[in-house]
């Protein structure tokens, strides 16, 4: 493909002019600075802490103590380049340089990963060598390679250059060569400083400056002007031509290559509408001209002639003048184009279009849907050709995009094997913002607002009122996803993102007058500016600059509060004198608290303990809570004054803010106050110096933990608390603290010692435990069994089986529970005997645990034989809950067998177990069957396998065989009431057979059946057989049926319906019947209906409810 | 927040003898703290009664809370001995509540023995109460919990677990350190439907699960609403607490005259809307089939739109994506993308679980036992019964501290990455954005004084 070529070409150029000696090569790119000397802006930090800063042009790394690796990285990612910097480092810090390197989350959750070309000032002195970071360790040392070891200055500033080109990677320190590497693992990625991590409570710094690269891979944009076209070229390669004929009706843009086919992806001209002409900026309805179809005599966009500012390099700019005019009269706009064209990737292509319209008299613009910025696709980009319309929504097509308000639309399509698209994005600060776009499947699409005005006629401009609209074009390769339309509108936004004074002065005028109930518009914009401009720290400083001046004014309290809830998340040092100066009052003070709070930087953390002594209240409390989330070591010394204060309240927040900065003072100072205290207050100490032990110093940690468990004027649940965390510190203390723990009268103490003795990973902990056991409260039992419950033990289970015996039923269920958990099968048969226990909790926990039971099933299925019938049911029961397959014959041999228990409990588990290969047999149980209760249960078995069934069909012959060929009507009236349940179309016919057969039961089981029927195809045998089968119940049963399928949801009329009912009347004898009839009559609402319900009317035992259903039907009817 | 706890007695949790010692010594003793009530008799709420029934204090009793109080009324081991509610109005209703469910057991005479409080502080600081339920608004949730954790209460706290994740750290720490019961009400983890669906996938039912997908309903916008005098049974100050301060409106706080739903739901001040409302359960169920109940996840990235006006300003129409160490991509979305529900896609077959409903595919997979030997998710079958089996077990509950605390916080995660609208990474195990540190301030809120984690 024509971009690999171009690449290859690069490559090439670039290693003719290396193989000629670096020396006197000439740099085939330009050199590009990458640290702009002020501000850490196109650099990220991944992986460690470290802190990163500028300083007078260097950027400084600092080492903070026991965080992992940290690296500063650019935000681009570079393939092949030459990188030139400088550093100085502290003797004892290791660092590097990243280059080509990663961070994706499939490889190690996101660790920075790749080549790192080594800053080592330690003796080996193996600096400029290529390590490969967090991936498989040196690549290249430099053992071998003296000179380059000589070249390093200890504690002075080192040159370092980079040569990464293709599977290439040389180095070189101080002009000596150093690393020569050959590695293709990985082409491309980003630049990192790296910041090794450090134990040392002492900072470290390496510092680093003059960080410059030559990008390889960077295409060039140029731009030139040949006859009426701006032609502008990406890597020699013509991308799009600006066409500016004074004939042309207005300037066009075209073509506008793909960048993978390099083919265009607009049309210039093409019928029905040959005035799209591609990319171009119009508009019909402007005044009494049209600028945008039709002859030039109603009016043209006229080209003063693009001057070319900037003509190659990353990017081009040209800028035009146009003016919107008609044959000899005056033009009426005046318009300033600046157009930037850049090519961020191989697959992307910018075109930055900026228009000024400056109207030079009074404009009205009639509602048009020919306006502004538009462009046509090439027919096979378009949605009729297969092609994609998508919005930001997500929204596609004309259908889904026209009239919809969106930031942007792409257009994309197939072009042969590759696919390829043009997406235009809207400015967020054009006015219209996000306009409503004006779309068409056949390949036109535009943001245009003047199709929407506001007041639906037209937009006015007045003479001299300029308005700029900005538009970005991406021209990119695969579709809307796979290019990122998304998140290139995201970046164009924000850094596009321009605030202006006005802008800013408005908001705060909104803020000032902003009262609770109206609006919050306004609140609204400056949270969103201020979420947006997190990558654009200057205008964040403006925000924050000009919200804080609002403290200063006559403002709202709501308005002061929401200020200073963004000052939390944008203030910096500079705004702490007018938070502070809220800190008097006792109402602002508590929102003073949410900025100063979060200001990093000692002047917050000043100001809050100057205002300290002025507070009181509220405000004091406030003030004492941030100083405790700032943690800061500078606050310890007057919170301490505080914690004997009067106010308890005040005195509260003070040792809870000491025990959250927990250095030596803070705990000496709770340690004191814990015991000096009362009441209340103490258990407040005793909190905050617990809290002291949670983080930090193990040996201090451990000291607070035991004094406070040693301590027997404390409540036994924080000794707990104590021991616990004491427990959690232990390793060879562990069995002493427990043992400890466990003679303790106290049962919080007796707990904790019983948790941690059960999760102890050493064995003789938990038969110590396990040997107290009986001086365990029975919550202490209890406790001490489900714990164990979660682990595997076998050593104790002997203690466990005792105590299923137990007579204290909580222990008992415990621990008939934890057997479930920890035993094997040598205990089935002590589980199905506690299985078969009267006792309902005993039973069901036993049951419990039998299901439970781990690698049991062949001790269960053995157990069977010698069982007695109760044990033996509850065997059968579990062998149904664990799926026991391997026993369906033995189940099938009790099921034909045994007691009736045993039976029925064997027919059960069938249901569970039963596949459809003992179908036969099960249809066999029925013979034996007692009763109808036994039938039943048989019968649910057989339904269940049934369902079950892999191959329906044959197991319906199977069942249909076993019918035909028994004689006994009962069982025959099982396999039917089976069959017919499977609603299968083949059962149909035997059920019409069965109606007529001579045996009442059989008859009567197939007239349920067909009643049941889930839809009216026997409809006309359930007639049938109201009218001949001379039993009374069954001749009901039918009526009913057939009542029940008339009342059916079907296509026919009412009328149609009612008619049908009305045979069932005439067949009906008993008032019974007849009422069956009128309760369904009303769904049917229709005169016919009601004269039906009128025939009821003269017998008295129907008269009410024949009443009932005229009033129903009518009302029914009044619905329709 | 410590209130008086000099004498706590063993009391805990009913074992044994100094429950039973505890309530003679009150009993003979007049001039208690507070007035303690009757018990119930012993054959309304069983056999073992006095000596080891739970003694409670139920703080919030509002739509949800009095849905929660006649659950508890129905267990036997547990009696509701105090109401707590910064509506006066309501605390009232709940005790009549409580009075009239404990009389209706009786079979002649009434029930008294409930009292009612407006202060969160002063049911914790009540040495006779075992244990608390918490069902509170959002923003009320980590504070009371956390105080009653220090007064040595076990606790049944109303999901979602925090408002923010410093908070839900605490909370947990707290429950940790003091060794505390504590339940939190995401009910649906008791769901035998759920509990399935979980064990299918964490048992390879469906092959390698790489993408879970919920979805659940989004909350509408309103317009600004007029500023209305405070109801006088309501204890204003107090209901907003630690949030910001703002005037009254009915919509923002809960309607004066029934229990119908509150508007605070839909307020970020108070909550983040559906995203913690229904996300603290299916997130939750997502988390446990993925098996990352204790961790969460490394990167995340969300849409959403939310109101520009009006007093309404949590999330509508939303979409997050969130991608765990393991490879496994969550999708979260309102349910014109998501149905209802959780649904676990792996390489040979789905699971897809809500409320009352399980589906797979093959079918058949709803037949397939777990064996004993497979990993089997904690068996719980009602999810308050759960809560007051483990305050006599000391065990842990079907829905832990630490476990909400991860489900809560990939919830509000969720949330600050729509609000965001970039790409965040973060780090489970120090609960921080890695190189992002607007997020990370966005992760906790600073309190309105006099309250503070």
């Amino acid at each position: 493909m024509k971009r690999h070529l171009i690449r290859s070409l690069i490559s090439v150029s670039v290693l003719v002019l290396l193989s000629t000696g670096f020396a006197g090569a000439k740099e085939s790119k330009e050199w590009q600075s990458l640290f702009d000397g002020n501000s850490l802006s196109g650099w990220v930090q991944r992986g460690g802490e470290a802190k990163y800063h500028v300083e007078d042009g260097v950027i400084v790394g600092t080492t903070v103590p026991n965080t992992r690796n940290s690296f500063l990285c650019t935000e681009k990612n570079y393939g092949n380049f030459i990188l030139e910097l400088e550093f100085k480092v502290d003797p004892s810090l290791n660092s590097g340089v990243q280059i080509r390197s990663n961070s994706i989350e499939s490889y190690r959750n996101g660790v920075v990963h790749g080549y790192q070309v080594e800053i080592d000032p330690s003796d080996r002195a193996w600096s400029a060598g290529i390590y490969d970071e967090s991936r498989r360790g040196w690549l290249n040392d430099l053992r071998d390679n003296e000179p380059a070891c000589k070249a390093f200055k200890q504690n002075e500033w080192n040159h370092l250059r980079i040569e990464a080109i293709d599977n290439s990677i040389k180095t070189w320190l101080n002009g000596v060569a150093a690393a020569d590497l050959k590695d293709s693992m990985t082409a491309t990625g980003f630049i990192g400083l790296q910041v090794h991590s450090s134990k040392s409570d002492k900072p470290l710094q390496i510092r680093w400056r003059n960080i410059r690269i030559q990008d390889l891979d960077r295409k060039v944009v140029a731009a030139k002007i040949v006859d009426d076209q701006v032609v502008v070229s990406v890597d020699d390669e013509v991308f799009t031509c600006y066409k500016f004929a004074s004939s042309l009706k207005k300037p066009y843009f075209w073509p506008v290559n793909g960048p993978l086919s390099g083919k265009t992806v607009t049309v210039e001209s093409t019928e029905p509408y040959p005035h799209h002409n591609s990319l171009f900026f119009g508009c019909d309805r402007v005044n009494d001209g049209n600028y945008w179809q039709d002859t030039n005599q109603q009016g043209q966009i006229i080209s003063q002639g693009p001057k070319i500012t900037v003509a190659s390099g990353e990017s081009v700019v040209f800028t035009d003048e146009c003016l919107w005019k008609q044959p000899d009269k005056e033009p009426v706009i005046r318009d300033r184009r600046v157009v930037t064209v850049t090519a961020p990737s191989d697959t992307l292509r910018f075109i930055d279009f900026e228009i000024t319209l400056e109207p030079l008299v009074d404009i009205r613009i009639g509602k048009t849907n020919h306006s502004l910025f538009s462009a046509r696709v090439m027919p096979e980009l378009s949605v009729s050709a297969g092609g994609t319309l998508v919005n930001a929504q997500g929204d596609k097509a004309e259908k889904g995009t026209f009239g919809i308000n969106s930031p942007w639309c792409d257009y994309f399509g197939k072009r042969g094997e590759i696919v390829e698209g043009i997406a235009i994005l809207e400015h967020p600060g054009n006015r219209w913002y996000p306009s409503k776009w004006f779309t068409r499947d056949y390949g036109f699409f535009s943001p245009t607002p003047m199709w929407w005005p506001e007041n639906d006629s037209h937009i006015d401009l007045a003479k001299g009122e300029a308005v700029t609209l900005q538009y970005r074009v991406v021209v990119h390769g695969e579709d809307a996803k796979a290019a990122g339309i998304a998140e290139l509108f995201q970046q164009y936004y924000r850094k596009g993102m321009k605030i202006s004074d006005e802008q800013l002065d408005e908001l705060c005028a909104g803020i000032r007058a902003y009262k609770f109930g109206q609006s919050r518009k306004c609140l609204t914009a400056i949270s969103k500016m201020v979420t947006d401009t997190y990558e654009r720290p200057e205008l964040r400083e403006k925000i924050a600059d000009k919200l804080s001046q609002i403290l200063e004014m006559e403002v709202s309290f709501v308005g002061k509060q929401f200020v200073c809830q963004q000052l939390s998340l944008i203030g910096t040092a500079k705004h702490v004198p007018v938070l502070a100066g809220l800190l008097g009052d006792e109402q602002t003070a508590v929102i003073a608290c949410y900025g100063l709070e979060r200001i990093s930087g000692p002047e917050a953390n000043e100001a809050l303990l100057a205002a300290l002594a002025k507070t009181s209240g509220r405000a004091k409390i406030g003030i004492i809570h941030s100083l405790g989330e700032r943690g800061d070591n500078t606050s310890v010394e007057a919170l301490s004054e505080l914690v004997y204060d009067s106010d308890e309240s005040v005195a509260a927040a003070a040792m809870e803010s000491l025990g959250k900065i927990a250095n030596v003072e803070a705990i000496q100072t709770l340690k004191e106050a814990k015991d000096k205290l009362q009441g209340k207050q103490r258990l407040v100490a005793l909190d905050a110096y617990l809290n002291c032990a949670a983080n930090g110093r193990r040996n201090q940690a451990i000291s607070i933990c035991r004094e406070i468990f040693d301590s027997q004027e404390t409540p036994p649940f924080i000794r707990a608390a104590g021991l616990r965390r004491l427990l959690e510190l232990a390793d060879k203390e562990a069995s002493e603290l427990i043992k400890e723990g466990l003679a303790s009268e106290h049962e919080e103490i007796q707990g904790v010692a019983i948790e941690f003795a059960c999760k102890s990973p050493d064995p003789d902990i938990v038969k110590t435990a396990a040997a107290k056991f009986e001086n365990f409260s029975t919550g202490g039992q209890v406790q001490f069994l489900s714990i164990l419950s979660q682990r595997d033990y076998p050593n104790v289970s002997k203690l466990v089986i005792g105590l299923t015996k137990s007579m204290n039923t909580e222990v008992r269920i415990a621990a008939i529970k934890t057997l479930g958990r920890i035993g094997d099968e040598s205990l089935v048969m002590l589980l199905a005997e506690l299985a078969a226990d009267t006792k309902r909790a005993t039973n069901q926990a036993a049951r419990e645990s039998l299901a439970s039971l781990k690698n049991a099933d062949s001790a269960i299925v053995n157990a069977l034989d010698g069982a007695d019938v109760k044990v033996k049911c509850e065997l059968i029961r579990s062998i149904a809950q664990r799926e026991i397959y391997s026993a369906t014959e033995t189940l099938l041999k009790y099921a034909g067998l045994a007691e009736t228990e045993i039976r029925r409990e064997s027919v059960k588990a069938l249901e569970a177990i039963g596949d459809e290969s003992i179908l036969g047999e099960l249809a066999e149980l029925l013979v034996n069957a007692k009763n109808n209760r036994e039938y039943a249960e048989v019968e649910r078995t057989i339904l269940a396998v049934l369902r079950k069934a892999s191959k329906m069909g044959e197991a319906i012959t199977l069942l249909l065989e076993k019918y035909e060929s028994t004689v006994k009507p009962s069982i025959r009236c099982s396999l039917l009431r089976v069959l017919s349940e499977t609603r299968d179309s083949t059962i149909l016919p035997v059920l019409q057979k069965a109606m007529k057969d001579s045996d009442l039961e059989i008859r009567k089981t197939a007239i349920k059946s067909l009643g049941r029927w889930p839809n009216t195809e026997p409809i006309e045998d359930l007639l049938w057989a109201v009218q001949n089968d001379m039993n009374n119940a069954n001749r009901i049963l039918a009526l009913d049926g057939y009542i029940t399928m008339a009342a059916m949801p079907s296509s026919r009329s009412a009328q149609e319906t009612v008619g049908m009912l009305s045979k069932a009347m005439s067949l009906a004898q008993q008032p019974r019947e007849k009422k069956m009839v009128l309760a369904v009559l009303p769904r049917f609402p229709c005169q016919q209906a009601i004269e039906l319900a009128e025939t009821c009317l003269q017998d008295t035992e129907l008269k009410t409810e024949a009443d009932i259903a005229i009033e129903k039907i009518k009302a029914n009817q009044g619905k329709e | 927040m410590f209130t008086g706890q000099k004498k706590k007695s063993g009391g805990l949790k009913g074992r044994g003898l100094s429950r039973r010692d505890f309530l003679k010594s009150a009993a003979v003793g007049s001039g208690a703290m507070m007035a303690i009530p009757c018990i119930v008799p012993s054959r309304v709420l069983g056999a073992d009664a006095p000596s080891n029934v739970i003694t409670m204090g139920c703080i919030g009793t509002g739509r949800m809370g009095r849905g929660d109080i006649m659950d508890v009324l129905g267990f036997k081991e547990v009696q509701i001995v105090a109401v707590c509610d910064v509506d006066s109005k309501r605390a009232e209703d709940a005790k009549i509540l409580v009075e009239k469910g404990y009389s209706d057991m009786i079979a002649f005479g009434k029930y008294k023995g409930c009292s009612t409080y407006g202060d969160f502080r002063e049911v914790i600081g009540r040495e006779d109460i075992d244990a608390v339920m918490i069902v509170t608004p959002d923003h009320w949730h980590a504070l009371p919990a956390i105080a009653a954790a220090k007064a040595g209460k076990d606790i049944f706290l109303q999901k979602p677990l925090s408002l923010t994740i410093p908070e839900g750290r605490v909370l947990a720490d707290t429950v940790k350190r003091y060794g505390n019961v504590f339940l939190v009400g995401s009910q649906q983890r008791s769901d035998s439907r759920f509990r399935l669906g979980c064990e299918l996938v964490r048992n390879g039912r469906i092959g390698e699960l790489h993408t879970v997908k919920v979805g659940f309903d989004t909350d509408p916008a309103c317009e600004p609403q007029p500023v209305m005098p405070v109801p006088k049974n309501l204890n204003y100050d107090m209901w907003l607490g630690p949030a910001p301060w703002a005037e009254y409106t009915e919509n923002r706080v809960h309607p004066d005259n029934d229990y119908g739903r509150p508007g605070w739901l839909r307020i970020s001040d108070y909550g983040a809307g559906m995203i913690t409302g229904w996300g603290s359960h299916h997130i939750d169920i997502a988390h446990w089939g993925m098996g990352t109940d204790r961790s969460g996840p490394v990167q995340i990235e969300g849409t959403a739109e939310y109101p520009q006006d009006g007093l309404w300003d949590v999330h509508g129409d939303f979409y997050i994506e969130y991608k765990y160490a393991n490879g496994v991509k969550l999708i979260c979305a309102d349910n014109k993308v998501n149905k209802q529900g959780v649904v676990f896609e792996g390489t040979e077959g789905w699971v897809y679980v809500e409320r009352g409903h399980i589906e797979t595919n093959p079918k058949s997979l709803l037949s397939s036992k777990i064996r004993s030997e497979e990993i089997h998710l904690y068996k719980s079958t009602n999810h308050k019964a759960n809560f007051v089996e483990c305050i006599k077990s000391r065990a842990e509950t079907v829905a832990p501290a630490e476990v909400a605390h991860r489900s809560c916080s990939a919830c509000v995660l969720g949330d600050i990455a729509m609000r965001l609208g970039r790409k965040l990474r973060w780090d489970p195990e120090k609960e921080q954005f890695i190189g992002d540190s607007e997020a990370n301030k966005m992760v906790s809120r600073p309190m309105r004084s006099p309250w503070s984690l």
